[in-house]
């Protein structure tokens, strides 16, 4: 296997205002957050992690800004859908990417109807994952060009 | 206080020893539990530093296997698996053979294949799961053997890890039992089959439903869903032609239709005296049908039973969305107010979804 260490091309390494590229991981499984934790910053993106719905709710009031929302769908105290609309609202341009092992039409289109930019099934690939991540920047780089 | 345990009366001293009993319960309580909170206290600690060690060796495990493992000690075998498992279900691709690769240099298939042997319950589940993701062969047989369990937790697991070890070994040494054991939750059966794929399974067990007996063919037939969907629809039509089905299998059957040409079949459900038929043939409509299909559904959108009704008027807007058909035009043409009522219901449904 290809190991993860080229840099993902095309990828922003910072913004106008250099900060660095920012996702927001939410995610109440600790070992797959430690393990989705440690594949973003290895691609070099700043990490900023919640392990439930009431957490993270915090987070988006807290955190200045955010490139992209990696959201479980099943969480304690709020599920991942009642998450968008905060984050939508606070950064207007993030990408909202839902990490889910419960992929069914109805979800699927409950959430592309609530704003979702995509949906990665669990059991998931690591370098499918990373691709998806640094598409949606790359898209999210163009529209703020 | 000993003039009591020295008195001669009766109830006074009933009451001492009472008192010493119950004071005694009580400390062994406390002591029980203070015991108990202090072995938790070094579960956690020791978990803690488990996972602080271990989760980045099996992180690096997505890139390529480390050239230096820890040791793993034995009293540490079972965090281990925990932790190997749960990312082998996480995870797939490449990296599930990183994490084989580092169960085999750790020595975990032969611990698991004895703890297989002789351990307790819960070491032979964790045994079972980790030998199915290491596709251990070494363990068909045990696992053969513990399919006959009469714990069924055992029984479906073992099946389950046969299935990932060998599909077309586990086909064999599964259909007999699939149709003998009856305390076999279906659903349950699904999940074991549908870890093998249909296309290893699909011929075992379109041999199953064929052979199966009227009284077996409720039951069984929830199979037909984990058969690969060409050879389902021929299963299906054979077992339409038989006749004679009951409404169970029926459901079962209509369910299962996945193909454009079946919808056929599903339209001469829609006249069945059963109601539970009914239903199904409007959903299978909806989902394999047509524009040619429209006019039975209208039919169906008339039927006395409510959940029929309901069923149809889903199934037309599905269509509606794929034909092109106006479903304000199709509203329109119905005479029937409550076809009517029952459209805008299920229309309304959609947009507040």
């Amino acid at each position: 296997m290809r190991p993860l260490t080229a840099p993902v091309a095309g990828l922003p390494e910072s913004v106008a205002d250099a900060r660095p590229v920012t996702v927001l991981i939410v995610e109440d499984d600790p070992d797959l957050a430690y393990l989705l934790g440690r594949l973003l910053a290895r691609e070099g993106f700043a990490t900023i992690e919640a392990n439930d719905g009431k957490r993270a709710a915090e987070l988006i009031e807290q955190t200045a800004h955010v490139d992209l929302a990696l959201l479980d769908v099943m969480l304690p105290y709020r599920d991942g859908f009642s998450l968008i609309d905060p984050i939508r609202a606070r950064w207007p341009d993030a990408a909202v990417v839902m990490l889910t092992a419960r992929i069914n039409e109805r979800d699927i289109v409950k959430g592309f109807k609530c704003g979702v930019d995509d949906y990665i099934g669990k059991p998931f690939q690591p370098a499918e994952l990373i691709a998806r991540v640094g598409r949606h920047l790359r898209k999210r780089k163009k529209t703020s060009a | 206080m000993m003039e009591f345990a020295d008195s001669s009366e009766p109830v006074l001293l009933f009451a001492f020893w009472t008192g010493v009993a119950a004071s005694a319960l009580v400390i062994a309580i406390a002591v029980a539990i203070l015991l108990l909170r202090y072995r938790l206290r070094a579960f956690t600690r020791r978990r803690a530093h488990f996972l602080a060690q271990w989760r980045p060796f099996l992180a690096v495990a997505i890139d390529a296997v480390p050239a230096h493992l820890p040791e793993l000690p034995d009293e540490d075998t079972e965090s281990f698996l925990i932790l190997w498992n749960h990312l082998h279900q996480s995870l797939r691709g490449g990296v599930t053979e990183n994490l084989n690769t580092i169960a085999v240099r750790l020595g975990i298939p032969e611990r698991a294949l004895e703890a297989l042997t002789h351990g307790g319950t819960r070491e032979r589940l964790l045994a079972i799961v980790t030998l199915g993701h290491l596709r251990e062969r070494r363990a068909i047989m045990r696992l053969a053997d513990l399919t006959d369990s009469p714990n069924m937790t055992l029984a479906l697991y073992a099946a389950k890890a046969l299935t990932r070890i060998d599909p077309a070994e586990a086909a064999k040494l599964l259909m007999p039992r699939i149709v003998e054991y009856r305390d076999w939750p279906p659903s349950l059966v699904s999940g074991v089959l549908a870890e093998a794929g249909p296309e290893a399974m699909s011929l075992a067990l379109a041999r199953c439903l064929r052979e199966a007996s009227a009284a077996e063919l409720p039951r069984l037939s929830h199979l037909l869903r984990n058969i690969e969907p060409v050879v389902r629809s021929r299963v299906v039509r054979e077992l339409h032609a038989r006749g004679g089905l009951d409404t169970e299998t029926i459901a079962q059957c209509l369910q299962a239709l996945a193909l454009p040409t079946d919808a056929e079949l599903a339209t001469e459900y829609g006249a069945h005296p059963s109601w539970q038929v009914r239903v199904h043939a409007a959903t299978s409509l909806g989902r394999i049908g047509g524009r040619e299909h429209l006019d039975v559904l209208r039919r169906l959108l008339t039927d006395p039973q409510w959940w029929v009704r309901y069923r149809a008027a889903q199934a037309i807007v599905q269509l509606s969305g794929l034909t092109g058909v106006s479903l304000d035009g199709f509203r329109d043409s119905l005479a029937d107010r409550y076809a009517r009522n029952m459209l805008d219901h299920v229309v309304a449904e959609g947009q507040h979804a």
